[in-house]
């Protein structure tokens, strides 16, 4: 990276004038050009929505949708609240709040509640919020084997690869193939960290980076030593303002305990759904519109600032620390994955469950009582309906697992309400680069408002959504056919 | 249809699609030299010949106090004939001169010049290059034995570092601007050495910037510089170049301290200039007028030759020598003897050999003096007491406005042949109403010796008829009168085919059918020869095939700023504005940019008090201008810029006609001026 | 090489697109911008898989699929979105598409999202019609890295609402502009034109 990114320019110069974009483009060596496009793009620059805002996320779709409304000034994206949805956020000017449990708690300092998570190895029983609590559960051991030459870096991908450890963001690809491909490549090279967890439904990385940043740090330094990356990216969703806090904090007691081989900073996200791509990702943090890249090629060879770059998830990384410490087949017997699971059931929260339990146990954990479940929403607004309780929670099966996400609607809810959600959200969220995303997310909008129910019109729709860019036009149809599939089994 | 854009020397292809008689959009083909770029002046400055200050018919008259006649075109023929003959009776050749132009095709070039020579037997024959490149290809003549780009401009796309010097490539020559700063954008590196930021400046790697006037310094220092470090090409020095140790011993003073001082140029930088551009293999400089309208303009470009031979990079790919042209045909004008010292394809007046051949081919003896050059024929008025003048419109290119018009008012006779009225026609006995670009088949060569062909899309309007036509019938009344041989030909195409007779080893290859797709390059000696892109690659044209190294040392400019006129004046172009502005300002460019504005640096405002956009006048000892002023960093303090192109407002009132010695160009780029406020 | 497109051999030179060997339509792909693979009418099949045939090099032994039933669908469907959203008036090609692919958008019920804008005319030259750009952004190319390095344009917004813009959404003049018009010579539909064609 040898020019200052653009879009930290313009969050030190917010509210912004023409004069401030124009000296964050210089400082950055841009056009102005491409500085107002990105002022153009993304919302804190465009302008944030105003007043009290209900987060518009499945949850709150099921539940009257149109009567929560009334009380709101407008709509808020989804923000990983959907254990404690409906809920409202308050914006006033750039200072943002939660409205929770009859408080206005500041974003930078809210976390979701401790007692939501439920698990034991990547989910510790307490928050670890400083670095002798993470050593007293023995965190570090790994990074420590590997600094100290016990572990070398070839090791530490071989047991990767034992593991089988696939992302966990939502592709599932094989997480040792990417960290080889980094590892072969040559120096300059980046690890980025994934946290930009803006999938509805799903609040896992969030719950992880509030809560228990050693750990997520730990494996984003064991993969940096592996692959040769000279710097990490912590690239954060925006709104996360207390994580990004914790994280900086976090990241200054490693370095102050000469425990921080790679250096380290933390990226404020562009805010939008599409920065989770990893492409548009690189481009956001580049200084551009968050765009997906046409691949090949791929991050691992031309990354950021077109160098190898190792794009990961938070919980791929957390994983790593876990797996180094079980030993990979121990890890693999019992394959720790975060679910995160909302809706209609007595205890939405985030549950650690071996991958392979049953959807219907899943629920049974968060108290759902089963024979009142009408669908569950499984993956997120990149996700499908079913009804199939059965269905074993696995990578590569019948439907899409995406990173993890339930959400549970009882007898009563109008699924096309939520589906409405969905549509919208991919409309305002499509990028706009290719052609078939921005106009198909469109178009449904307006077949979803009509409930339209002719197969023949949804199989071209799906036809040609397929033919998007990326992964968000690609999936934009998911749900609503599987919404179609779902009532016809009914 | 295709045809080429008649503006500058980058030669672009278009394509105008006319409805009702007017250009409504011009698009570009996907070929060379643009592929498919335009710049504003091809792309929506076409349409001048719709203007109505277009000459429609001819006009006559005895003298300067009479209004004009208009008349039938064998009235005005014969008269323009019989006027000549008088003079030619009376005075003897060297009283007449023909200045064909860089704006019509090679055709009428070669036309132009064969008439003066084979009837007029006069080699006052010049055309506009002597007021922008002769210096270049005096410079390069002696050295290398060739006047050209050496390398072609595809070339760019191989260059790993261009030296850009004295060239405002993207508003001068927009579409090879645009090419290079892609090049630099794929990681090439450019170095810009301009006192203005200009566009060009803007995309460097490397901006220095000198004192106007001062580049010759600069490039002995880098040479010096080059030596010491012992960065330079000893092999390539020692077999393909000459002269080296005298010429060694003349940069021996230039040291970087002296160079910073003179200059004005950081030290290290200029180390830094010399060091990339002497290590880079695939190196190649660009320049245009910044360098050549000096007093030392031919002595400016030697240095820069030399450091280029210094370090080998002259006769490889990517790299190179390369004068960016200035007119659409100023390479084609040359290369058809339009010059007082040359034939066609640069074979001497002087030369024995070079004027049998053409006199075998004309069936005539020629006058072994050469002429002289366009500014030393305005100079010996009234000794000279015709000119016969095409194209051209001195009142406002030539340095010493007032000076000129006194000039041109004592020239007994005065035969101007245009398409627009200009600042010249009121100085005429005869007007001869031209056909445009658009109304004319025939050829131009492009800056990259490229020749590419000129189409007829349109009527001439009026009686308006080709330069090459108005000038055969002249040729034909001067002919039978003198009793000497003239070839009436049937059109451009013939006269074509005459060109590749007299310079077979130049361009007997390139056939009208040949250009039917595309341009091609000389030297092209026969029809299956691809035409040269790369020139010098085995040896140089001159008589031991070596290039020579020439010492040159600095003088400083002719004019210095002095209490009274304590600031330096520099002239030039914009983007939307074409040389004296008889195009530009007669289309519909003259919208975007309608009056003259003087670049005036901030400090000089501010101590001055002159605000943007205040109408000041610029005065030197020569005259007074009035303009809007731009207050602007592009021109550093002490320097004002006043583009030339607008005749209520003459830039070239203030210029001084001070001439280099060899070239013979005039020193447009530094004059001394005051600047006040209007009240 | 040798690859097969749809099942026939076909013969290609190293170092082609797939769009150099196959026949398929293009929007966004322009011999003189870099820009490609954004519309998705050259999609091909390979593999499986969709690829962009402007963007996709042409390897020996590819088996390459031009005209499923599939991609029928898809290129059909975009066009019948592109006509539902946008005034192609001016865009006789993407006409006869639409015409050779049997579309029909009415299928689709209404969305006229683009449409409403009016032309902008800022500048002696050219004038700026969004309601019938499709957002190829060959202009946007031209102008800024794929021709001139100029940057006098840019995107606006996201979505179906992006459409090329000027820095500070100021007028032409008073943007890096050079009014060179290759942006002109590049739009597909009509939505930048000389204003010599509007009389």
């Amino acid at each position: 990276m040898d020019k200052p990114s653009l879009l930290p320019l313009l969050d030190a110069r917010l509210p912004l004038t023409e004069e401030g974009i124009a000296e964050a483009a210089r400082l950055a060596g841009v056009p102005l050009a491409q500085a107002w496009g990105v002022v153009r793009y993304y919302p804190r620059y465009r302008g944030l929505p105003q007043g009290r805002l209900l987060v518009d996320d499945p949850v709150a779709r099921a539940r009257g949708f149109a009567r929560l409304l009334e009380g709101a000034d407008g709509t808020h994206p989804p923000l990983g609240l959907e254990a404690l949805s409906p809920i409202h956020v308050r914006i006033e000017g750039r200072e943002r709040y939660v409205e929770y449990q009859g408080h206005r708690v500041p974003f930078r300092e809210f976390r979701l509640p401790f007692h939501l998570g439920h698990g034991e190895r990547l989910l510790p029983p307490e928050p670890i919020l400083d670095l002798a609590a993470y050593e007293r559960i023995g965190g570090l051991q790994a990074l420590r084997s590997l600094l100290g030459g016990r572990l070398s870096p070839h090791d530490l991908i071989q047991a990767v690869e034992e593991a089988g450890l696939l992302g966990r963001g939502g592709a599932a690809f094989p997480t040792h193939i990417k960290m080889r491909a980094v590892a072969q490549g040559e120096a300059p090279k980046y690890l980025v960290v994934n946290a930009d967890e803006s999938e509805p439904g799903n609040f896992k990385d969030r719950f992880l980076l509030e809560h228990h940043p050693f750990l997520v740090l730990e494996g984003a330094l064991l993969a940096a030593l592996a692959t040769g990356a000279s710097r990490i990216f912590l690239y954060v969703r925006e709104e996360f303002e207390a994580a990004m806090l914790g994280l900086e904090k976090a990241v200054a007691e490693l370095k102050e305990a000469g425990l921080l081989p790679v250096p380290t900073e933390v990226f404020r996200s562009g805010g939008l759904y599409i920065c989770g791509e990893e492409t548009a990702l690189l481009e956001s943090m580049e200084g551009k519109r968050a765009e997906p890249r046409l691949k090949p090629p791929f991050p691992v060879e031309k990354g950021l600032w077109g160098r190898p770059t190792l794009v990961q998830n938070v919980e791929t990384l957390a994983s790593l620390p876990v797996i180094l410490k079980e030993g990979p087949r121990a890890w693999r017997q019992r394959e720790p994955k975060l679910f995160s699971i909302s809706g209609d059931v007595a205890r939405p929260g985030l549950y650690e469950l071996p991958l392979g339990t049953p959807l219907g146990e899943a629920l049974r954990r968060a108290g759902a009582e089963l024979g009142e479940i009408q669908a569950v929403l499984l993956g997120g607004a990149a996700g499908v309906f079913t009804k199939d309780l059965a269905f074993p929670l696995r990578y590569r099966e019948r439907l899409p697992l995406g990173a993890g996400a339930m959400v549970a609607f009882g007898k009563e809810v109008d699924l096309w309400e939520v589906l409405l959600g969905l549509a919208q959200f991919f409309r305002e969220e499509s990028c706009g680069k290719c052609f078939p995303c921005p106009l198909g997310t469109a178009v449904q909008v307006e077949m979803v408002r009509r409930r339209e129910r002719s197969k023949a019109l949804l199989q071209d729709l799906a036809q040609t959504l397929k033919g998007s860019l990326c992964g968000l036009g690609q999936s934009a149809y998911w749900a609503y056919a599987s919404l179609l599939e779902v009532e016809g089994a009914a | 249809m295709r045809t080429t854009c008649p503006y500058c020397g980058v030669g672009c292809q278009v394509e105008p699609t006319v409805k009702e008689g007017r250009i409504v959009q011009v698009l570009a083909p996907d070929i060379p030299p643009n592929h498919g770029a335009l710049c504003v002046k091809g792309r929506f400055g076409l349409d001048f010949p719709f203007s109505e200050k277009r000459l429609l018919y001819p006009l006559v008259r005895e003298s300067r106090r009479e209004p004009f006649r208009r008349v039938s075109w064998e009235e005005a023929l014969d008269f323009v004939a019989s006027r000549l003959l008088a003079v030619l009776r009376r005075r003897g050749p060297e009283a007449l001169a023909v200045f064909p132009s860089a704006k019509t095709t090679n055709e009428e070039v070669y036309l132009a010049q064969k008439l003066a020579r084979v009837l007029l037997g006069t080699n006052h024959v010049d055309h506009c290059s002597r007021l922008c490149h002769s210096s270049s290809t005096a410079a390069l003549s002696r050295s290398l034995g060739g006047a050209s780009m050496t390398n072609p401009i595809e070339d760019i796309w191989k260059t790993d570092l261009f030296l850009v010097v004295g060239s405002n490539t993207t508003e001068t020559h927009p579409v090879i601007g645009a090419m290079i700063k892609k090049r630099v954008r794929q990681g090439a590196r450019l170095i810009v050495v301009d006192p203005r930021y200009t566009g060009m400046a803007e995309a460097a790697t490397l901006w220095l910037r000198p004192h106007p006037g001062t580049d010759l310094f600069l490039f002995n220092a880098m040479a010096r510089y080059i030596l010491e470090e012992g960065l330079w090409d000893q092999g390539y020095v020692e077999e393909r170049t000459e002269g080296f140790a005298e010429w060694r011993a003349s940069v021996e003073g230039y040291t970087l301290e002296e160079a910073e001082r003179i200059t004005g140029v950081k030290r290290e930088n200029i180390a830094l200039a010399a060091r990339l551009y002497a290590t880079t293999e695939r190196a190649g400089a660009y320049w245009a007028m910044g360098l050549t309208q000096h007093t030392k303009g031919t002595a400016t470009v030697q240095a820069l030759v030399n450091l280029a031979l210094l370090t080998g990079k002259v006769g490889k790919e990517g790299a190179g020598l390369n004068p960016l042209r200035g007119q659409n045909n100023v390479q084609g004008a040359g290369d058809m003897g339009g010059l007082p010292d040359v034939f066609p394809g640069y074979l001497r007046v002087a030369d024995q050999g070079a004027r049998r051949r053409f006199e075998g081919l004309w069936g005539v003896g020629l006058n072994p003096q050469p002429g002289l050059r366009m500014t030393e024929v305005f100079q010996a008025i009234p000794q000279v007491e015709a000119i016969y003048l095409i194209g051209e419109d001195p009142v406002t290119s030539e340095p010493y406005q007032d000076h000129l018009k006194a000039k041109l008012e004592a020239l007994p006779f005065l035969v101007v042949q245009d398409i627009l009225e200009n600042e010249t026609t009121p100085f005429a006995h005869v007007v001869l109403p031209a056909a445009s670009f658009l109304e004319k088949e025939g050829t131009f060569t492009n800056t990259d010796r490229r020749v590419q062909r000129v189409r007829q899309i349109l009527e001439p309007p009026g009686e308006a008829r080709p330069d090459w036509w108005i000038i055969q019938e002249l040729g034909k009344r001067l002919a039978q009168a003198l009793g000497r041989p003239w070839t009436l030909y049937l059109g451009p195409e013939a006269i074509w085919e005459e060109v590749r007779q007299a310079i077979p080893e130049m361009l007997g290859g390139i056939t009208y059918p040949r250009l039917e797709r595309e341009g091609v390059r000389w030297p092209c000696p026969e029809e299956d020869h691809p035409g040269e892109a790369v020139l010098f690659q085995e040896g140089f044209n001159t008589p031991s095939g070596k290039a020579r190294f020439i010492p040159v040392d600095f003088t400083p400019p002719a004019e210095t700023p002095s209490p009274e006129y304590p600031l330096v004046l520099s002239t030039g172009r914009v983007l939307y504005h074409w040389h004296g502005g008889t195009l530009s300002r007669n289309s519909q460019l003259k919208e975007a940019y309608p009056e003259l504005k003087v670049e005036v640096n901030p400090k000089d405002a501010e101590r001055l008090g002159i605000q943007d956009g205040e109408i000041i006048q610029v005065v030197s000892r020569r005259g007074r201008i009035r303009a809007r002023a731009w207050v602007t960093e592009r021109t550093p303090e002490g320097v004002v810029y006043a583009p030339f192109h607008f005749a209520e407002a003459p830039a070239n009132r203030l210029t001084l006609d001070a001439l280099d010695p060899i070239s013979r160009i005039p020193e447009y780029k530094v004059s001394a001026v005051r600047v006040e406020k209007l009240d | 090489m040798r690859l097969k497109v749809n099942g026939q051999p076909v013969e290609a030179q190293e170092g082609s697109l797939l769009l150099d060997v196959v026949d398929v339509p293009t929007l966004c792909h322009h011999p003189h911008t870099e820009t490609q693979g954004l519309c998705r009418l050259c999609l091909v099949e390979v593999d499986g898989r969709l690829l962009p045939a402007c963007a996709t090099p042409a390897r020996e032994g590819m088996e390459v699929w031009t005209d499923t039933d599939a991609l029928r669908t898809l290129r059909k469907t975009l066009l019948e979105w592109l006509a539902l959203t946008t005034d192609l008036s001016l865009a006789p090609e993407l006409q006869d598409l639409l015409a050779s692919y049997g579309a029909d958008p009415g299928r689709w019920g209404a969305l006229t999202v683009r449409k409403g804008s009016a032309p902008i005319r800022d500048n002696p030259f050219f004038l700026r019609d969004y309601a019938k750009c499709v957002n190829c952004r060959r202009c946007v190319d031209a102008c800024g890295d794929g021709i001139m390095g100029v940057y006098a344009l840019t995107l606006e917004n996201r979505g179906l609402l992006a459409h090329p813009t000027t820095p500070l959404d100021r007028p032409l003049p008073e943007t890096p502009c050079v009014f060179c018009g290759n942006c002109v010579q590049v739009c597909p539909t009509g939505a930048l034109r000389p204003l010599g064609l509007e009389v």
